[in-house]
Order: structure tokens, then sequence, then C-alpha cells
């Protein structure tokens, strides 16, 4: 008797707890669709509808082959260190923080990642992280010792004589995947290291390797009085004032409500009265410069809603009439429809969304120079189409944004009535460019000392989603000419809340 | 309390058993040997002209690496005997010992690796040398069975332990630094798996038995395979044609 309750106990607990983790499954399973597939594909592999957008590729978790780990080369990364590289994602790729998902997502999400490879159950593989003192103080003494060890060690054939990432074999290095990849510029300053910037995290970095690179360990190499002076000679590469990027976290922005309609003039001061939210951008296809950061601000009269965006370009491109001349521009897209907190956190990546629909203001500096210049022949100047670009990029353009050219050619319709094109789209693939009596956002840019200021407005008889909703998804794509940036390469946001008041 | 203990007893349970019915289909040594068993003696054979050795630039440690070489990739004799193929029988359930070494010794001389094929078996432990008087990054790329990307100085060694490498197949070995460095190590899943010569002869002994499938892979030329029938005893002759 006593056996039989037993046992049916037993079968009760099983089907509860195999259904409460089928349960459980699914919503992680969601979690990392919503999240994560785009980039890193369904089944883990890197080869997420995104990744041909993207270099740095992503991740392809199949392998289980690891950057960032505080274990010894060949060992998987613990679970805090996935955790690390989930909370800060990796600086100067497309691979954001997760700031905005609950410690509970993350360790799901986390879990869900480590199913792609059996490595993680490995107890052979798995090896404890390697233990890192508190660093010794950064002396002159240390770093001119450091410098020795950093040409004995060999680091000097990657990364350069003076650390430059310019070393006799950094032209030639490959990634796991065969692709190449170029040792850290570490005169590019602290702020872009992907492992980290603290003494503790450089350490850290040679001392496991980032697997999957040719950065090697350099565990049993090093003694430990040298492995610190190494990490000060590395700290003093960095020169002080290099661009440091804070710990990103996804920014709110707020519009204002203002009595009268917020006019085109950038410079009028209604501006001043309205917050500014400084919103970091990550560039799709990792280089030496991009659009890092735009300021935005937001105001809503009466009638107008207006966004002014403001960022620092060393040159201002807006002709397109030579092949290696490529346009700046700002993008703002919305979704009308859509809940916040559906998206926010979300990288934009400009493949609108299976949900809602995303409607999009793209102002082109080229359109407004031909519309100040009159337009230029170009075709009969040069002979140049758009498509005949070259870049990384482009043997695989951005679908989304060829599909908005060819809805609107840009040598056909160079006489522009506004420097804005107004596009929608409703998932992967479906961006077009809005009708001509519905291109009705007015736009108008400066670029003056190495900063473009834009603005874009609308009636909001036309865009009656910001009179309406008291709150809305946000994101930005900005590209900047001079690091060839075009259709698909791009720097984009996350998306954000614009909170209207 | 006590269904809970036995909620979580009946699946660790489960688990156990699964694993060891996976470990049985696994390779297994019969006691005593394989008594009367057949051979296959066999030759790889180049078909048609090889193209030329590609020359790798050796532009890096000249002193030590140069001068420029001819690319082992492909090597193959005068008499079209292709060096490096790795041959297995497939679908031996039990046989023969494994009769490889206890411990693998890869080296690297004059940034090059010796052997350039090596053969183990998995869950091998060894020991990779450097013998030059310059550094080297070990740098092993393969579907999660090995990977590694450790600095090993001049004249130091890396000891790789017991269970490291995971399962069988194929793992390359490079070194970043030397970017013409290339290796493999070719995981065997039985102990009838061989390496063919320098005149692409090879051998494999004390086959049970039965009709099978005999893999063929080089590092170029890719993998394929073909049927093999082995009789109580005796030996059955090859030859086998590869092209790029
Ligand atoms: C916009 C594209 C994008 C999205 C979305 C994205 N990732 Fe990534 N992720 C990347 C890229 C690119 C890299 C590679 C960076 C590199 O190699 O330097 C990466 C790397 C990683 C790594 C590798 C860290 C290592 O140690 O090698 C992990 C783990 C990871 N992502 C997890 C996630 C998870 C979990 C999600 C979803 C919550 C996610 N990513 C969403 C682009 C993305
Ligand atoms: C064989 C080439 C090679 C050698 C030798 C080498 N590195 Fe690297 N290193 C790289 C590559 C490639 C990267 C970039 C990896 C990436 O972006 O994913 C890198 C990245 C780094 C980073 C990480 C920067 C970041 O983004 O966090 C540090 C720190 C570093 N190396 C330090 C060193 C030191 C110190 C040495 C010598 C002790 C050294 N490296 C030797 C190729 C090399
Ligand atoms: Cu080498």
């Amino acid at each position: 008797m006593r056996r039989t309750i037993l046992s049916i106990l037993v079968m009760a607990g099983l089907f509860l707890s195999s259904a409460t983790a089928l349960a459980a499954g699914q919503e992680v399973e969601k979690l990392y669709q919503r999240h994560c597939t785009a980039c890193h594909g369904e089944k883990g592999d890197g080869d997420g509808p995104a990744a041909y957008l993207l270099s740095p590729k992503p991740r392809d978790f199949t392998r289980g082959v690891y950057k960032f780990r505080s274990t010894p080369t060949g060992s998987p990364p613990t679970d805090q260190d996935l955790l690390r590289t989930l909370k800060h994602g990796v600086p100067g790729t497309s691979m954001p923080p997760w700031d905005r998902l609950s410690e509970k997502e993350l360790t799901d999400v986390i879990k869900y990642v480590k199913s792609f490879s059996d490595i993680f159950a490995d107890q052979g593989a798995m090896e404890p992280p390697i233990a890192i003192k508190s660093p010794p103080r950064l002396t002159k003494e240390s770093v001119q010792a450091g410098r020795k060890v950093y040409k004995e060690m060999e680091c000097n054939k990657c990364h350069g004589p003076r650390g430059r990432g310019d070393g006799p074999s950094a032209a030639k290095l490959t990634d796991d995947w065969e692709r190449p990849i170029r040792p850290y510029d570490f005169t590019r300053g602290p702020g872009l290291m992907k492992g980290g910037a603290a003494p503790q995290d450089i350490y850290r970095t040679f001392m496991t390797g980032l697997d999957g690179t040719p950065m090697p360990s350099f565990i049993d190499e090093l003694t430990e009085k040298q492995r610190w002076q190494l990490v000060h000679y590395i700290q003093s590469l960095s020169p002080a004032g290099t661009k440091t990027t804070a710990p990103e976290s996804t920014p709110t922005l707020r519009a204002v409500k203002a009595s009268v309609d917020p006019p085109l003039d950038s410079d009028d001061p209604v501006w001043k009265q309205s917050p500014a939210t400084v919103v970091p951008l990550r560039p799709l296809w990792a280089r030496d410069t991009w659009v890092d950061s735009v300021k935005v601000q937001t105001v809503i009269g009466p009638k107008m809603a207006a966004f002014r965006f403001e960022w620092r370009d060393i040159r201002g491109n807006d002709e397109v009439i030579r092949p290696r001349d490529f346009r700046d521009g700002i993008a703002m897209q919305y979704i009308p429809q859509g809940k916040p907190s559906d998206y926010v956190g979300i990288p934009f990546i400009g493949m609108g969304d299976d949900k809602d629909v995303v409607t999009i203001w793209h102002w082109k500096a080229d359109w407004e120079a031909d519309m100040k210049k009159g337009f230029r022949d170009v075709v009969q100047k040069y002979g140049v189409t758009m498509d005949r670009m070259t870049s990384p990029a482009d043997h695989t353009s951005d679908r989304i944004y060829l599909a908005g050219l060819a809805a609107a050619n840009p040598l056909s319709t160079r006489q522009h009535s506004t420097p804005v094109e107004v596009l929608a789209a409703k998932g992967f693939g479906t961006l077009t460019s809005l009708s001509a009596t519905d291109q009705t956002v007015e736009g108008r840019g400066v670029w003056r000392n190495g900063v473009w200021v834009v603005v874009m407005r609308q009636t909001l008889d036309s865009a009656p989603a910001l009179r309406q909703r008291k709150i809305l998804p946000v994101a930005i794509a900005a590209w900047d000419g001079d690091a060839g940036d075009r259709n698909g390469q791009k720097s984009v946001s996350q998306w954000m809340e614009l909170t209207i008041e | 309390m006590k269904q809970v203990r036995w909620a979580i007893l009946i699946p660790i349970c489960l688990f156990i058993l699964g694993v060891n019915a996976a470990e049985a289909a696994e390779y297994a040594v019969q006691a005593g040997g394989v008594k009367n068993g057949g051979t296959v003696y066999g030759r790889v054979i180049f078909k048609g002209t090889p193209p030329p050795p590609k020359m790798m630039k050796v532009d890096e440690d000249v002193a030590t690496c140069g001068p420029d070489r001819p690319s082992e990739a492909l090597l193959v004799s005068k008499s079209g005997g292709i060096k490096n193929v790795v041959l297995s029988i497939e679908g031996i359930q039990s046989g023969k010992k494994w009769d490889f070494p206890k411990e693998f010794v890869y080296d690297q001389k004059k940034c090059r690796f010796v052997p350039r094929v090596l053969l183990i078996k998995p869950k091998s432990k060894g020991v990779v040398l450097n013998s030059d008087p310059v550094g080297h990054n070990f740098h092993t790329v393969s579907k999660g069975i090995y990977n590694v990307n450790k600095k090993i100085k001049a004249d130091a060694k890396m000891v790789v332990a017991e269970d490291k490498i995971r399962r069988s197949g194929t793992v390359r070995a490079k070194c970043d630094i030397h970017s013409w460095m290339e290796g493999w190590w070719v995981v065997a899943e039985t102990p009838y798996t061989v390496l063919s010569d320098e005149n692409g002869n090879f051998s494999i002994k004390d086959i049970p038995p039965g009709t099978y499938k005999l893999k063929i892979w080089h590092e170029k030329l890719g993998e394929s395979q073909q049927p093999v029938v082995i009789e109580t005893g005796k030996t059955t002759e090859l030859s086998i044609n590869l092209k790029l």
C-alpha cells in the first residue's frame, strides 16, 4: 500500500516536474528567439538572418569555443563569464549589453546558449578559473620592465612594436572560422577592449587567451611579476584621454510639449527647453571609426512633432558623386502600435519586426545637398550608380535598404522635395519607401565644425501615434560616409522608450 | 519529502542507464584478441598529374624558419603514391587491442609540425614540443574536439592531459605567428585506422571477417568511402584512386 502511494507520488512528481520544465523551456526558447536569433541563429550556429550584415560575426555556439573566459584555454567559460559578457556586451561590435533582461532571464538564456554544445557537460574539459590577485601599483619602472616582457613574449609580432596592431604577422591572421581578424590596437584606448580594460581584465585576457582567435594563452610563459609588468605596459600604451566607453545601458528618451510648433532651425531656443539624451550606437560592421553616439531631443508642439539629432563627424559627406564618396545620414524609427516592453533593449538591426509595423524617417545628407545646390547630373558626369560601390558589406548589401532604394531610386528621383525618406516595414526584408504623397517628413541638416545637427519633423495629423501615445519604442541608426557606411553598413542603437509627457 | 527525493533519483538513474547504453555502442576490445582475422593491403594513388606544390612564403623568423618552402599539404611520390592519407574501417564493434603509442609526441621543428599528420586515439595524453629557438603559438581548430591556443616559448613544451581530446574526428593545428605552419591530428574511432606511407601504401590487420566501409580521409582531397569485404585469414588487396 505504502509502495503504491509512493509510486503514484513519484509518477505525479515526475509528470509535474517535466511539465513545468517543458513550459519553462519554451519560455526560455522564446526569450532566445526574441533577443538572440537574429544574429546567433535559431540553431545557435551564428548564422542568423542578420549575420550577413555583421562583422565580426556573431558567435557560433555549436563549437563550444568562447573568447571571454576566466578558465584556461580549451576550457568552456563559467556561467559567471557568460553573465559578464551579456551584461557588458562586446565593445566595438554589434553584440549589445543585455542590461534590460532580469538576472533570472539572463541565467535562463545562458542555460539555453550552453545547450548548443556538449562541452559544458564534459567534466574533463571543464577547468576551474585562474586565480587573479589584486594588482600592484603601476610605476615608471614596472612599465619599462613590461616593455621588455612584451618583446620577449613576441606580443609585437601581432600587436606591433608600438602596440598599434600592425605587427609582421598581423595581416594574415584568421579566426577559427577562417575570417580575417585584427590584433587589438592598444592606442585606441581601453574603452574598446572586448575583454575589459581593468588591470585584472588585461591580465585575464593574456593568461587565458581568446579562444577561437589567434590571441594565445601565455599562462606558462611568465612569472607573476612579469604578468603585472606586462599589464602596466599595455595600460601605458592606451593614452589617457582616448575613448572610454562606460558600461552602456539603454537610455530613455523624453519628449517635451511646447506651446509653439518646433521649427526646423536647430538653433531655435525651443531646443534649449528640451532634455537631450545621449544614445550609444554600435557598429554593425566593425571598423576604426563610426558614429558611436547621438544626442537626441524631442519636442511636440500643438500641430508638429520634431526630433533633433546631434553627432560628431570630422567631415560632412553630402555627395555621392564619386564611388568613394558615401553619404552621411541619420534615421529614427518608431513603432506606432508597439508595446515598449516588447522591444526595449533589443538592438535595431533594420529589418522591421514581425509583429508590428515600423516607421522610419531617414534623413540623407546627399538629398539635402541636391535640394540646396540643384540636381547635378551624376549619371552623365561619371556614369556611376549607387550599387557599383564596393565594400565588405556590398556583396550582400542590406536587402532592406536596397528595397528602399529600389522603390525610390536615388538617381531617378534626384529632385527631392524633402531630404527625408519615410519608409515602413513589417517583417524581415519588407522595407519599402512610402508613396510620394506620404513623404511628408521635413528635415534640415547643418554640418559645422565637425558636428552634424539634423532636425526632422512631421505634422501630428500625419503621425497620430506621437499625439495619442504616452510611450513608444524608438531606435536610431546613423551612417558615416567617411567610414564607408551605406545601406546595411551603419551604426545602430537598441530599441528605447520614448516617453511623451 | 520522500517523493521529492525519488523524483530526483529516478531521472538520475535513467540518465546513468542512458549513458551506459550509449557507451555500449563504442568500440570494445575482444578478450584474447582476434584469431585468424583478415588483412587489407592497399595503395592510395593520385589520379592524373599532381599540381606542383604551392610555395609557402616564409617571412617571419627567417633565420630559423627560412627559406620559402613547398607546401606539404599534398605529397605524391614519383610513382603516384599519396602520403598521409588516413584509412579506417568503419562498423567494427569489437576487435583487436589498440596498438597506438601510449603517449603521443608532436613537435615543432624549423617552423613546421612533425609529423604533419598525427594519428591518435581518443582521450590520449601527450606532449607538444617546441624544438625551435623562436616561440610558436600552438592553435587547434576543430568542431568541439580539441580547441586550444597556447604560446609555447623556445625549447619549451605543452602537456595535453588525458581527458582533453574529447572525441574522434579531425583537428587542425596552426601557428598564427608563422602563417604557413599547418598540421593535423586525426583522432581515430577504432584501432583499425592507419596512415599511408610516402609511397601511398598501407595495411590494416586482424580484422574480424565481414563487410565494412573503408573510410578515406586526406586534408586536401577530402573524405570518401568504399565497401570492403574481409574473409577469414585472407588478405584483401585494394587500389584506391584519389583526385583533386
Ligand atoms: C546584433 C547582433 C547580436 C545580437 C542580437 C546578440 N548577439 Fe551575441 N554576439 C554578437 C556578435 C557579433 C558577437 C561576437 C563578438 C566578437 O567576437 O568579438 C557575439 C558574441 C556573443 C557571445 C560570445 C562571448 C564569447 O566569450 O565568445 C555570447 C555568449 C553571446 N553573444 C550571447 C548572446 C545572447 C545570449 C544574445 C541574446 C540575449 C545575443 N548574444 C544577442 C552579436 C549579437
Ligand atoms: C598570434 C598573434 C597574437 C599574439 C602573439 C598576441 N596577440 Fe593579443 N590579440 C591578437 C588578436 C587577433 C586579438 C583580437 C581578438 C579579437 O578581437 O577577438 C588580440 C587581442 C588582445 C587583447 C584584448 C583586447 C580586447 O579587446 O580585450 C589583449 C589585452 C592582448 N591581445 C594582449 C596581448 C599580449 C600582452 C600579448 C603578448 C604577451 C599578445 N596579445 C600576443 C593576436 C595576438
Ligand atoms: Cu610558429
